[in-house]
């Protein structure tokens, strides 16, 4: 599983590669543009995610993960 | 050096809304641009494929291309509780192949004149004096950098939409008006022909619906959509999982789809100086049942005879463009607005209550249309059944109606 923190040793939204396909749903509720589709790859861009969870709970496959306060993230 | 290129009109998304917009506005000679950040027009497929009604799609299209793989004859709404309420409805609509349907529009487009470039990205509009004057491209493949300028720019990039943000159309979708979806396309099924199912239950669909759409010679798209706030932890691919094992265990599962659905209201507004918004990128489908190409359909043409008219008159400010909201909000705008306050309601009942209400729906003539769930009877039935409840949703609905109304400013990368 290739998992992709968008900065290490922050709680940001994670993104699993091997699960997302690219649908977009993340993109139309993140409040602040965090998440970006480059044609077909979801990026993220860490200066703006807060992270509020809504992403990770509207995702069809559970490609994304927002950890909770003070948990660490995968990279951290 | 970033180098500059002009068209009357650049459209952002090629799908059926922006590709049919560009199509009426290049047929009368106004040179445009549609950009698709993907390689392929149609391509990955992101939709349940069904349409209707049929005469509606008449209307637009030549429904003897290949893409309709199947006509559909009647529906079936199975309520919780396992019981069937069926109904024929000879010429309701079509199952079709989104990934032909798109090539048919995108190539309709381009033979009037339309240039369509795929791996082009739209990341931010050009403004000038507030009015928005064009589009900045990123060309996926060579990272290169250049612009577009334009009259009008037609921002119709679908549920993922930002350009209707950076004009400052709408602010970012509620987590409760999208249906997160899954889907299979099941081969080997053994389930009745012409006739879309659905499906309502907590069990597989909480605050949604489970779909079955025949698409002929034994295949289905079988899926779901659910409330994401009501999933308990779950993903829709896992009630997926859940609603295969009701209703097809067996099938041949041979493609995965997912993706979410705006169930929002219209926008209040649908342009700005230079600007105009198209489709699901406008929550201008279906908010009750998700549905949305013939939507978008008909929003293009729409479009386009607005961009037309503002092009005579050289007149390309919001109050020019604005013919295009009220002719939205005269004809489709007004029913999706009923639509969104009823599936507000509707999507809220627990599972009894949905029984006894679809089992009151079903003893009145007429619950169903040949536009859909009639909304306005639907109401009546909740204001019987359920007063309390259907005080306090729509309370709830409107409430949310009135601070989506809000004008947002996005971010303008």
């Amino acid at each position: 599983m290739s998992e992709r923190d968008v900065e290490k040793n922050i709680d940001l939204i994670c993104i699993d590669d091997s699960k997302c396909i690219v649908c977009g749903a993340c993109v139309a509720v993140c409040p602040t543009e965090a998440l970006i589709i480059e044609g077909l790859t979801l990026k993220s861009v860490p200066e703006r995610c807060r992270p509020c969870g809504q992403a990770a709970l509207v995702c069809p496959t559970g490609a994304l993960r927002c950890p909770q306060k003070g948990e660490k993230s995968k990279n951290g | 050096m970033m180098t500059d290129e002009r068209f009357d009109v650049v459209v952002i998304g090629g799908g059926p809304g922006g590709t049919r917009t560009a199509s009426g506005v290049s047929r009368l000679g106004l040179s445009t641009l549609i950009l698709e950040k993907r390689e392929r027009i149609g391509y990955p497929v992101r939709c349940a494929e069904a349409i209707g009604p049929a005469e509606g799609i008449a209307r637009y299209i030549d429904v003897k291309e290949p893409f309709v793989t199947s006509v559909v004859n009647g529906l079936t709404i199975v309520s919780p509780d396992g019981k069937r309420y069926q109904k024929e409805m000879k010429g309701i609509g079509y199952i079709v192949d989104r990934e032909l349907l798109d090539l048919h529009i995108a190539e309709a487009a381009c033979s009037n004149g339309a240039v369509l470039r795929t791996g082009h990205q739209a990341t931010g509009l050009i403004r000038e004096d507030g009015k928005v004057v064009g589009v900045n491209v990123l060309e996926l493949s060579t990272r290169r950098k250049y612009r577009v300028q334009s009259k009008i720019t037609v921002g119709s990039d679908g549920v993922e939409s930002l350009s209707p943000r950076w004009a400052g159309l709408k602010g970012p979708t509620r987590v409760d008006e999208i249906f997160s979806c899954a889907q299979y396309l099941v081969e080997c099924v053994d389930l009745p022909d012409k006739y879309v199912e659905f499906h309502l239950s907590s069990t597989f669909a909480p605050g949604g619906y489970g779909w079955v759409f025949p698409k002929g010679n034994g295949s289905a798209n079988i899926g779901v959509g659910i409330n994401p706030e009501l999933a308990s932890g779950l993903t829709a691919r896992d009630y997926l999982e859940k609603f295969m094992d009701r209703v097809c265990p067996e099938g041949d599962r041979k493609r995965f789809v997912c993706g979410g659905t705006l169930l929002s209201d219209s926008l209040p507004s649908l342009a700005v100086d230079g600007f105009i918004a198209v489709g699901e990128a406008a929550n201008q489908n279906n908010p009750f049942t998700g549905g949305g190409i013939l939507n978008a359909i008909m929003a293009g043409d729409m479009a386009a005879t607005t961009i037309c008219r503002c092009f005579e008159k050289g007149d390309f400010s919001s109050s020019g463009l604005s013919t295009y909201t009220k002719e939205w909000k005269r004809n489709e705008g007004r029913m999706n607005k009923r639509f969104y306050l009823a599936g507000k309601v509707f999507y809220s009942l627990d599972d009894r209550t949905m029984d006894k209400v679809l089992s009151a729906l079903n003893t009145r003539e007429g619950l169903i249309t040949r536009k859909g769930l009639g909304s306005a009877k639907l109401i009546g039935v909740l204001l019987r059944s359920s007063p309390s409840l259907l005080g306090k949703t729509l309370m709830k609905a409107l409430s949310a109606r009135k601070r989506s109304r809000k004008t947002f400013s996005g971010l303008n990368t």
